[in-house]
């Protein structure tokens, strides 16, 4: 396989478990330092299922959603009630917490020295069509009334309570999703690299999908996946410039920070509208029927 | 007043911040197509009430009956899908949205998809936002908002900001609204208008409304029943006459500059 290729897999499934930050960061406004563990409990649960016990791969896909999104629950159900900034660290001990369980149980993963001899089932084709689906279903999941309100549980919860919003419901299932889709990640990895190890998981792999989202927007679908993308593929082609590159990585990363806090794409997002390619259809620019109040008519606005 | 069973009846609602009790014993009937006003000097637990009313906060003790049922303890969300509204003293919009989506969020909880649903795209979901869509417009343009439906509610001005609030606490068609201080930061022609606009709103939809409000004038011309709180325990109540002619309101309150 080629190198373009092959990083360009490596990009493709780091984006989609980037994406499992995005719903719950760009929606809740919640921060997960564990979210990186989902993506490996979904590497070794695959890997394991694979391997160890025989299952097909893509039931083991499957697995690995269902275990991370059973375990997420239990996680987001007792944290989700508790206060942002220890929700973070909540999640923090849990991603820690993962991980010395893979690093212990030595019998079953390898402990720290890996989980190697997983075979090479994950396609580039499979890669890509995963990314696309992972960014179809989070697009009509913010495209409904769920991204709206969780939009209003991000601002103003209380009042999102007031409107009969159950903001912790609503943050119990954006936790949910983001956790299956970034184990679904994590399971593709695991059959794309053949091996995974448990320091591939931690807490600061969380905080660098954190920065990936926000450096893109997080209120931009557009601007978390080239953000994801362009900032997993940033090092490998920044190679060129050997021990400087962490340092160009930083630099560009405060430069958006400092010049466009709202992150590179603000709310911008791709789509034929935006592009001019598609009249704006339902929605904006439309008249409501019968009222004439585009024409001033308003009375109360003067 | 307090015989007849109402859309609202508060029995002997108390609430205490650590040593500080905010409200003390407060009663309170609201029938159907009633609008009441709770007045007061600042610090006298007005919106310590609504706060109570609408589950922000749990009360210590006392009963809130809505439509003969005992909501006291139930979380926001529920109260507010039994049909209570309201807006706060300092406007809570949700400033990353537009004021459009500000106003859909009002049947967000009415909708009858999940979220398995909306990932998939199910064609229910796309049926059910057109719907709430055509009645967020409507709300709009009876506020005087429709051309301002697609700016993000942070960067409107206040008075606008205000009517955004009121828009989305109607959308969801309460029976009962709760008004905190809507004349708060409005000029005197701001409150003129928004005087009528109230009891045009009141007229056309048949909803009860309690009022809070720092000013005479829109209390004393929009409502039907006037509870006059101080140090969180209602010192007088009646119509607006009996409230201007109270010796104890007036000496509490309303002052020497009130006639």
């Amino acid at each position: 396989m080629s190198y373009f290729i092959t990083v360009g897999v490596f990009t493709a499934i780091t984006t989609l478990g980037v994406l499992g930050t995005f719903v719950l960061t760009g929606l809740t406004g919640l921060f997960s330092l564990g979210q990186a563990a989902f993506m490996g409990l979904g590497a070794y649960v695959a890997a394991l299922a694979v391997v160890t016990f025989h299952v097909p791969f893509p039931l083991a896909l499957v697995l690995a959603v269902v275990v991370a999104v059973g375990v997420g629950y239990v996680i987001g159900f007792t944290t989700l009630k508790i206060r942002q900034d220890f929700f973070a660290l909540a999640t923090f001990g849990f991603g820690e917490a993962v991980r010395a369980v893979m690093n212990e149980s030595v019998k079953w993963t390898g402990g720290a020295m890996g989980f190697a001899g997983v075979p090479r089932l994950t396609t580039p084709l499979l890669a890509l069509v995963s990314l696309v689906a992972g960014i179809w279903l989070v697009r009509n999941v913010r495209g409904s009334k769920f991204g709206r309100d969780c939009l209003a549980v991000r601002t103003d919860e209380l009042a999102a309570e007031v409107m009969g919003i159950n903001a912790f419901d609503h943050k119990l299932k954006v936790f949910l999703l983001g956790a299956g889709l970034s184990a679904f990640a994590g399971a593709l990895m695991a059959f794309f690299t053949t091996y995974v190890e448990p320091a591939m998981f931690g807490w600061m792999q969380s905080a660098v999908w954190i920065i990936m989202v926000f450096f893109g927007g997080r209120d931009s679908l557009t601007g978390a996946i080239v953000g994801a993308a362009s900032l997993s593929a940033l090092p490998e082609i920044l190679r060129f410039a050997s021990q400087w590159r962490v340092a160009i990585y930083t630099l560009i990363i405060l430069l958006i920070i400092n010049f466009r806090p709202a992150g590179l794409f603000g709310r911008w997002e791709l789509s034929f509208e935006t592009l001019g390619l598609k009249r704006s259809g339902p929605g904006p620019g439309r008249r409501l029927p019968g009222h004439a109040a585009e024409k001033g008519g308003a009375g109360a606005d003067e | 007043m307090s015989e007849g069973q109402g859309l609202l009846e508060v029995k002997s609602l108390s609430k205490r911040f650590g040593g500080v009790t905010a409200v003390e014993d407060f009663n309170a009937v609201v029938r159907d197509n009633h609008l009441v006003g709770i007045i007061g000097p600042n610090g006298a637990g007005k919106t310590t009430i609504l706060n109570l009313l609408s589950g922000v906060y749990p009360c210590n003790s006392g009963e809130v009956v809505f439509e003969g049922r005992n909501v006291a303890g139930l979380k926001s969300y529920e109260i507010g899908r039994l049909g209570v509204a309201r807006t706060f003293q300092n406007i809570r919009l949700f400033e990353d949205m537009n004021v459009l989506d500000n106003v859909r969020t009002a049947y967000s909880w009415r909708a009858r998809y999940g979220l398995l649903q909306a990932m998939v795209g199910w064609k229910g979901v796309n049926i059910f936002e057109r719907a709430v869509e055509e009645k967020a417009l409507h709300w709009l343009d009876k506020v005087g908002l429709y051309k301002h439906r697609h700016e993000y509610t942070g960067s409107l001005p206040y008075g606008l900001q205000r009517r955004v609030e009121l828009a989305r606490a109607l959308a969801g068609e309460p029976k009962l609204l709760l008004l905190d201080e809507p004349a708060a930061g409005l000029n005197p022609a701001e409150v003129r208008e928004l005087i009528e606009f109230i009891q045009k709103l009141f007229d056309e939809l048949g909803l009860s409304i309690i009022l809070i409000e720092h000013r005479m004038e829109v209390v004393m011309r929009l409502c039907h029943w006037i509870y006059v709180q101080d140090f969180g325990r209602t010192i007088g109540q009646g119509t607006p006459e009996q409230i201007r002619k109270d010796p104890v309101v007036i000496k509490a309150y309303l002052g020497e500059e009130f006639e």
